[in-house]
């Protein structure tokens, strides 16, 4: 089976044997799809080179009937450049969390157009937290784990603002039995996460709490070494400023 | 299908790169039936390199000493150092002749998926002979791949966190190189790290 012109993004590659790559891509129509891309290592000929980078928008063409295809084309739909300081660190978690948790060819062409839409973000830079919590989210969703703010798992009802509650993956946010607990989040910083309403009170970091245990979870102790990296990032870079 | 000892030599053969099962078996039948001495040789050579090679405790490069004959000899600055992601670049670079300081081979280059990390590296003990040696100049001489670039970064931030120069080698044009061939990316870099005249 031959498919052409397939839009998509290269996630990871390593060598495979001495030529060719072994490439996993994240495409519009088919989601992951992993191929052999043979040649794709070759010394560059008359300075083209055939090297495929991620963060980099393709068409691609491959062949095959196995799980394995075969790359046949690779070309660049703009031209590749290098995300740099923060923003390429949040590209190393995405391409790693989608990665990890998608499996091969599971379609996805709602998640593709977010996907390409905050990659763009990273590029034009600016303000990235946000997004990066939205990115999550919407890859839960695709994924069929979407995260459920607003409504209380116990009863159906609709959150209470001034209620305090405990968030638990696969259950939902519950009234909180231990209220000196550290993860208990006040109704209504949760229903402004709900929102997307970031700039209210700490929604933005009750977030970034409540899907860091929901991936976690869903990562079933699979690691996740860019976070580490970014961590260190944000180390240097601080120690950087203070000088 | 020869007898266990040739159909393991074969097998051992395979482990090299670039060799496959066809190229192992002729290797291991050439050894065996045209050139025994030669054979010999290659035995007990590779058995000594083995027992005897190391890594330079500085650089990491390979070495039958503690310490390898770069960061020993006399002539090379040991205030610049350049850092590489294997020892064939380290080769490449010595070869073109044109560097007089040290080296620091990663052997490999960070990339979360693999599990490659900082330590992998030996980032922490590059850092910490930056400090120690009062090192000027860091140049980042890795692949200019996702990778290559993701290594050069954190590298960086990290040494100009010690205060350490830091460069990264320029991209562009190859030697001879026509711009018309050239692709886009290299060509955008080239324009990027141009200098003035
Ligand atoms: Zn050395």
């Amino acid at each position: 089976m031959r498919c052409e012109n397939q839009q998509g993004f290269l996630l990871h590659s390593r060598p495979y044997s001495d030529t060719s790559l072994l490439v996993d891509l994240f495409t519009q129509e088919f989601g992951r799809v992993r191929c052999v891309a043979k040649g794709f290592r070759k010394a560059h000929k008359k300075g083209v080179s055939r090297t495929l980078f991620p963060h980099v928008e393709y068409t691609f063409d491959w062949t095959g009937r196995s799980e394995l295809k075969t790359l046949i084309r690779a070309e660049v739909v703009q031209t590749p450049s290098f995300l740099r300081d923060e923003a390429l660190y949040m590209g190393l978690y995405i391409n790693e969390l989608l990665y990890r948790l998608m499996q091969e060819q599971e379609c996805t062409e709602y998640f593709y157009a977010a996907y390409k839409g905050f990659i763009g973000r990273l590029f034009s830079g600016g303000a990235m937290e946000a997004q990066l919590r939205l990115i999550e989210m919407r890859l839960l969703e695709e994924l069929g784990f979407g995260l459920v703010l607003g409504i209380d798992a116990d009863t159906g009802d609709r959150l209470v603002a001034g209620s305090l509650y405990q968030y638990t993956p696969e259950i939902g946010l519950q009234l909180a039995r231990d209220q000196r607990h550290v993860d208990v989040f006040l109704g209504q910083h949760l229903l402004a996460v709900e929102a997307q309403n970031w700039e209210s009170c700490d929604a933005l970091k009750i977030a970034k709490k409540i899907l860091r245990s929901t991936i976690d979870f869903y990562l079933d102790g699979r690691p996740l070494n860019s976070r580490e990296l970014y961590r260190q990032y944000r180390m240097s870079a601080a120690q950087a400023q203070t000088q | 299908m020869y007898g266990p000892l040739i159909d393991g030599l074969i097998e051992r053969l395979r482990c090299l790169p670039g060799v496959g099962a066809k190229s192992a078996q002729r290797m291991a039948l050439y050894l065996l039936e045209r050139d025994k001495p030669a054979a010999e040789r290659l035995a007990q050579t590779l058995l000594e390199a083995v027992a005897k090679v190391n890594r330079c405790q500085y650089c990491r490069m390979l070495t039958e000493e503690t310490v390898c004959r770069i960061c020993s000899g006399s002539r090379r600055n040991k205030q610049i150092v350049c850092v590489v992601e294997s020892p064939a670049d380290l080769y490449a670079i010595e070869q073109a002749g044109g560097f007089l300081g040290i080296y620091f081979v990663l052997y490999g280059h960070l990339s979360p998926i693999d599990g490659v990390g900082p330590d992998v590296l030996g980032i922490p003990q590059l850092l910490d002979q930056l400090q120690k040696n009062q090192v000027e100049e860091l140049i980042l001489a890795t692949n200019l791949t996702l990778e290559g670039e993701t290594t050069a970064h954190f590298i960086g931030d990290k040494a100009r966190a010690l205060n350490v120069k830091v460069s990264r080698i320029a991209y562009g044009v190859p030697m001879g190189g026509e711009l018309e061939y050239v692709d886009g990316g290299t060509l955008n870099l080239a324009l990027e790290s141009r200098k003035s005249l």
